[in-house]
């Protein structure tokens, strides 16, 4: 199993940790904290020239599953208990839990635009994790939660080595005849049994020896600093001032003016949307596509 | 000269290292430890924080009124109280790469069980850990085995969600931790009991929690039908989780105690002679780069570094 | 700067020390060289080295112990950390972080050395170790050879005054290893660091340590400089000298060579004038049926990496062969092919009769030995008993008869003091000991290993080989996939070099070893030019003994190496 992080060599993948960072918690609380349907619909138009940009299509495709699905389960639901609207599009029968079972124009909209939502969502946090090197993120955390981030780089580092050794545990009990692939699931659950508690074991005794060469290079005291080399290129405040700071400030002045409501009836589109916020917030994604393309082609050496 | 050390996290990392027979005076010690006073106004903070964005949200202020994103900020405040309490506890050596590699582990048996619908090792693991190593440590393994596993099954809105679900398990998994640390056989018993119960319980908590954040996040109205509604539409989803969680509990729970405690084990430090103070040896030597940070040795009899560990007075 | 006096250790809840009564004052310095045994106490004096043992281990200590300059009774492990460098065997199991930089900065930020140090020693041990290139490169991914680089790097960065290394190579290739060592000695050169290190590839640094210690259950029963100790050692029948040393001991030769050059002008002086042997015969088909063959094997990664490509072999029973190959040259993944782990992108491989697959593999139930590289997922049971019994059990051999074999296996590979102990508690000598007792004790018609030298002494090689010939006598057909040529040249009849996928050279291990200049054992290589049919030791101590008589050079001595130890 692979990690999902993979440089793609694209200028998104190229950005400091920070820059995406940043831009992705903007992306993230525009999509919680905004209403308005034509902000959302940006914002998730938005998301997806960026998979584009990023060359991300193809590895998206099981965060668009998963974003689907859920939307669905979230479009269904609604309207099921929302009553708030004015428009009653089909009068349901009188349930026992339910209640009384009517479907409103109000609440299937409430539905679909939550739906997009967390669509959205799960694309936006998918691509942070497709364009965020772990260990980039780390390296901007370990100045604060050292420990935490040490333990996890530690088990970041430990994982391929358990999963080579598990498979190497198997194939060499498999070669003793133990029966791991034969009879029915049950029989085989039982035989791997003994080999994860061995493999348990295993990984324990690791720990140990990890923890003596930690021990022997002087890890475990009361003081301790910090190295963080700074991997900041002056192109890095270029690029928070031009991706991230704009669609942070256009999403702060879009959440303020919003004022979009589906109920009673819904609201014109007109309410509530300023065109300079929603300018402000398309912008940085139309950036982000154009310059992506002239990297690919020329860009490069100017863009770094 | 003799210390016994317990492997394992302990609250205060002032009490570092006590020879034993040391006196103590009469003022309690936790009024003189800045550690426990830093520790009662992080608690206080963190409380603050979480009342505060509770108040903000029912009285209705923007942008805490909307509880996808106040239950975003409780989740992240939740999640960096325990990294930092984790920050406090003096983990040494021992316990940081146990730690990690526990939840490599974890980690690995998620992944490796990604496909069959329900089993996550990493609730097991979690509870398991907390049993034996303590509250603390049961967080951070279910939480960092939450990360990890999604480095490589895929991040989204749903991780810091899950970090916080096997994070809250393996902070229960602490609540027996003491009867871990008694008789062996009696721990391994009792432990096995508990996990299964805890399994049990954990299956359908932990689907709670992820079906929570997602009523209250994207469904409205906010009322106890929707709510049963989500709640129960992953049913069978938590009940495939649960049973799987007694199941590993209930066969590998007895032979991964053993280990566990095994590793845990007393590291007891026995120095026979007094050292070179009673038989000096010329021996050339320059100053350490590195300066002490403890008084080296006490009147004759050597004090056994025991690095953070905790040191029982016997 | 090392003082131990009386020093005596017990792990805890142990009743015998690890360590007894030890005595040792080594000077600022000096290159010490550590030999003896697997599970001869020689870690265990390492550690003590800085304070591991006991403050990390816990334990039981008597005695006086003062390392540059500081009292190991009062200092801990974190002080003595940026006096004295640790490097441990397995590679794998050092590396804390994720990146090659920030691994060489751990020890110096666990020391609380300021940031700005810590950047300029960072660069200075990239630049002086030959790392630059993999500054960023993700730990997982660098080789055995270069994670061990690294590490030596993050030692050496506090710049310790005393650098211990316990057997730092045992996991490398030959290549890697030979790096590593040159590394270790040049900064010895250097800086003037201290050095103690205990090694099982004995030609490469015995010559050079300034003092050899041999130690024997925990006590120190040899302390001097190489040429003595290879006196002292080939009057008692020690065999830890590198193996041109040691062919002249055993041949009963007074003057005792070190190095190749050394040895090749002893034998230039003793062969002047007389003419040189021919090769003896080809080793014959041994006709027997034929157990395993590959047929144009072919493998390719999922990733689209090529493995292996077109790969012949055949080995009937009662045959041994060995394959030869650098790191990567996918020695592993033709072994995982041909036990039908993997199946081959194209060719056919048939195992025992019929085509190689895992449900074969599942119906043979034994009939195959397999022993992996790291041997460690080998061993479910609690006890190396249990686990020889398990693996009988699995043959379908229970009871009087299971226990009678098990016993007789034990013995005959000296390990009946294993018996009882828990697999996890072995030294790794013992550990790939009691490995391949596992494999082989339930008698398998074809037995295949991965690498099985790995950190073995001579002494264990030496029982190993024995046991290996003689189940090749009983009809045993024998792959070794390995890169240590000694080994090579002892265990088998036939050997192929496995380069970038292909076998590059086949046939009888003799004529496949003579044409190679660093394939070749350090025997063959002494003898080189004089009887190039040597390759092995057994021949060359025949040979010096034929020379001696003949030459009547000295009188050759009784030999009782192997008889010796536990």
């Amino acid at each position: 199993m692979l990690p999902i992080y993979r440089n793609k060599g694209t200028l998104l993948h190229s950005l400091h940790a920070s820059v995406v960072l940043l831009f992705m918690a903007a992306v993230v609380g525009g999509l919680l904290l905004l209403d308005h349907p034509l902000y959302l619909l940006f914002l998730g138009v938005g998301l997806l020239t960026m998979m584009h940009s990023a060359d991300l299509v193809g590895e998206s495709r099981p965060y668009v599953r998963i974003g689907a699905t859920l939307a669905v389960l979230v479009f269904l639901l609604n309207p099921l208990f929302n009553r708030n609207g004015s428009h009653v599009l089909l009068f349901g029968p009188r349930l026992p839990v339910l209640g009384k079972l009517d479907i409103t124009l109000e609440a299937v909209l409430y539905g679909a635009l939550s739906g997009g939502r967390v669509f959205s969502l799960v694309l936006a946090f998918g691509l942070a994790g497709m364009l965020l090197d772990p260990d980039e993120v780390l390296r901007l955390l370990s100045p604060s939660i050292w420990r935490t981030s040490l333990a996890l780089g530690l088990s970041v580092r430990m994982y391929p080595t358990l999963v080579t050794e598990a498979q190497r545990m198997k194939e060499a009990q498999m070669a003793r005849g133990l029966p791991l692939e034969t009879g029915g699931k049950w029989e085989r659950f039982k035989a791997y049994l003994p080999l994860w508690t061995s493999l348990f074991r295993n990984s324990l005794e690791r720990a140990s020896t990890v923890a003596e060469s930690m021990a022997a290079r002087g890890f475990g005291g009361k003081k301790r600093t910090v190295w963080k080399k700074s991997n900041y290129r002056r192109i890095d405040v270029l690029w928070v001032t031009l991706l991230a700071i704009p669609l942070m400030t256009a999403v702060v002045v879009a959440a303020c003016s919003d004022g979009y409501s589906l109920f009673p009836s819904p609201d014109p589109l007109g309410k509530g949307f300023s065109p300079w916020a929603g300018a402000g917030i398309s912008l940085p994604f139309l950036l982000v596509s154009g310059l992506s393309a002239w990297w690919r082609g020329r860009g490069r050496k100017y863009l770094l | 000269m003799k210390a016994i050390t317990r492997v394992g996290l302990n609250r205060s990392p002032s009490s570092v290292v006590r020879a034993s027979g040391k006196q103590y005076d009469a003022i309690p010690r936790f009024l003189k430890d800045r550690w426990i006073l830093r520790g009662i106004s992080t608690n206080l903070i963190f409380l603050a924080t979480l009342a505060g964005l509770a108040y903000l949200g029912l009285k209705g202020v923007p942008p805490f009124q909307r509880w996808s994103v106040n239950s975003l900020l409780m989740a992240v405040a939740i999640l960096l109280y325990q990294f930092f309490r984790f920050e406090r506890a003096a983990a040494g050596p021992r316990e940081l790469a146990l730690l990690a590699t526990l939840a490599a582990v974890a980690a690995a048996g998620r992944v490796f069980f990604a496909a069959v619908p329900g089993v996550q090792p990493v609730t097991f693991m979690a509870l398991l850990t907390g049993y034996v190593f303590g509250s603390e440590s049961g967080f951070v393994v279910g939480a960092l085995a939450a990360l990890l596993s999604n480095f490589f099954l895929g991040h989204g809105p749903w991780t810091p969600w899950q970090m916080l679900g096997w994070g809250m398990a393996g902070l229960t998994g602490g609540l027996l931790c003491p009867i871990s640390r008694g008789d062996r056989r009696r721990a391994t018993l009792w432990g096995t009991r508990f996990l299964v119960l805890a399994g049990l319980l954990w299956g359908f908590l932990f689907g709670w929690m992820m079906d929570f954040w997602y009523w209250i996040s994207f469904i409205r109205p906010l009322d106890w039908r929707s709510l049963v509604a989500a709640v129960g539409s992953s049913f069978w989803f938590d009940l495939f989780h649960s049973l799987g969680n007694a199941v590993f509990a209930f066969l590998l729970g007895p032979a991964m105690f053993s280990s566990l405690l095994r590793f845990r084990g007393r590291l007891e430090v026995v120095w026979e002679k007094p050292s070179w103070e009673n038989n000096p040896v010329d021996v050339e030597g320059g100053p350490s780069p590195v300066e002490d940070e403890r008084p080296s040795s006490t009147s004759g009899r050597c004090l056994v570094d025991v690095a953070e560990m905790e040191v029982n007075e016997a | 700067m090392i003082e131990l006096k009386g020093f005596t250790y017990w792990y805890p809840g142990r009743e015998k020390p690890a360590l007894r009564q030890v005595d040792l004052r080594v000077e600022e310095g000096e290159f010490v060289l550590l030999v003896g045994s697997t599970g001869c106490g020689k870690t265990t004096l390492m550690r003590a080295l800085n304070g591991l043992v006991p403050h990390f281990h816990g334990g039981r200590v008597s005695g006086l112990a003062k390392v540059a300059g500081k009292d190991l009774a009062v200092s801990s492990t974190r002080e003595m950390a940026s006096l004295v460098g640790m490097v441990f065997q397995e590679p794998e199991d050092q590396a804390v972080t994720t990146t090659v930089e920030r691994e060489i900065a751990f020890g110096l930020e666990s020391m609380a050395l300021p940031p700005g140090l810590i950047s300029r020693r960072v660069e200075e041990m990239l630049s002086g170790m030959g790392l630059s290139r993999l500054r960023e490169a993700f730990i997982p991914n660098l080789s055995g050879g270069e994670l061990q680089k690294v590490i030596l790097a993050s030692v050496m960065a506090a710049h310790p005054r005393l650098l211990v290394l316990d057997e730092p190579t045992s996991q490398l290739d030959p290549v890697s290893a030979e790096e590593l060592l040159n590394l270790v000695r040049r900064l010895h050169e250097e800086t003037g660091t201290t050095v103690v290190m205990s090694e099982h590839r004995l030609e490469r640094c015995y010559h050079y340590a300034s003092r050899v210690i041999y130690l024997e259950e925990g006590e120190i029963l040899f302390d001097g400089d190489p040429v003595r100790a290879a006196l002292w050692m080939s009057e008692r029948g020690k065999p830890y000298l590198p193996p041109v040393a040691r062919v002249f001991v055993r041949a009963g030769w007074e003057e005792i060579p070190l190095t190749v050059v050394q040895g090749r002008r002893l034998i230039g002086k003793a062969v002047d004038g007389m003419g040189r042997e021919g090769c003896p015969p080809h080793p014959e088909d041994c006709g027997g049926e034929e157990v395993l063959s590959a047929r144009g094997l072919s493998y390719m990664y999922p990733e689209g990496k090529e493995a292996l490509r077109g790969i012949d072999l055949s080995l009937k029973a009662g045959e041994s062969m060995a394959v030869l190959g650098e790191n990567g040259a996918g020695k592993s993944t033709l072994v995982r092919c041909l036990l039908g782990l993997l199946s081959p992108t194209r060719g056919k491989v048939r195992l025992l009769g019929e085509e190689a697959s895992p449900d074969r593999l599942a119906r043979l139930r034994g009939e195959v030995g397999y022993c992996p590289q790291s041997v460690r997922g080998l061993f479910l049971r609690e006890s190396v008993w249990d686990e020889l019994l398990l693996s009988l059990s699995l043959r379908g051999i229970e009871g009087r008869e299971a226990v009678d074999m098990a016993s007789q296996h034990l013995e005959r590979l000296g390990l009946e003091h294993l018996a009882a102990r828990h697999p996890w508690e072995l030294s790794s000598g013992e550990r790939e000991m009691a490995a391949l007792a596992v494999t082989t004790v339930s008698r398998p018609r074809l037995v295949l290993l991965d690498e099985p030298t790995r950190g073995l002494d001579y002494l264990a090689k030496f029982r190993a080989l024995a046991l290996l010939e003689e189940m090749e006598r009983e009809g045993t057909a024998l792959l070794a996939v390995t890169h240590d040529v000694e080994f090579a040249a002892a265990v088998s009849k036939r050997a192929s070099i496995l380069g970038s996928g292909r076998l590059v050279a086949e046939g009888p291990t003799r004529d496949v070893l003579r044409g190679s200049l660093f394939f070749s054992p350090q025997v063959s290589r002494l003898f080189r030019g004089y009887d190039d049919g040597i390759s092995t030791e057994e021949e060359a101590v025949r040979f010096l003994r034929d020379l001696a008589h003949k030459r009547l050079v000295r009188f050759p001595r009784p030999f009782d190496g192997e008889v010796e130890g536990r």
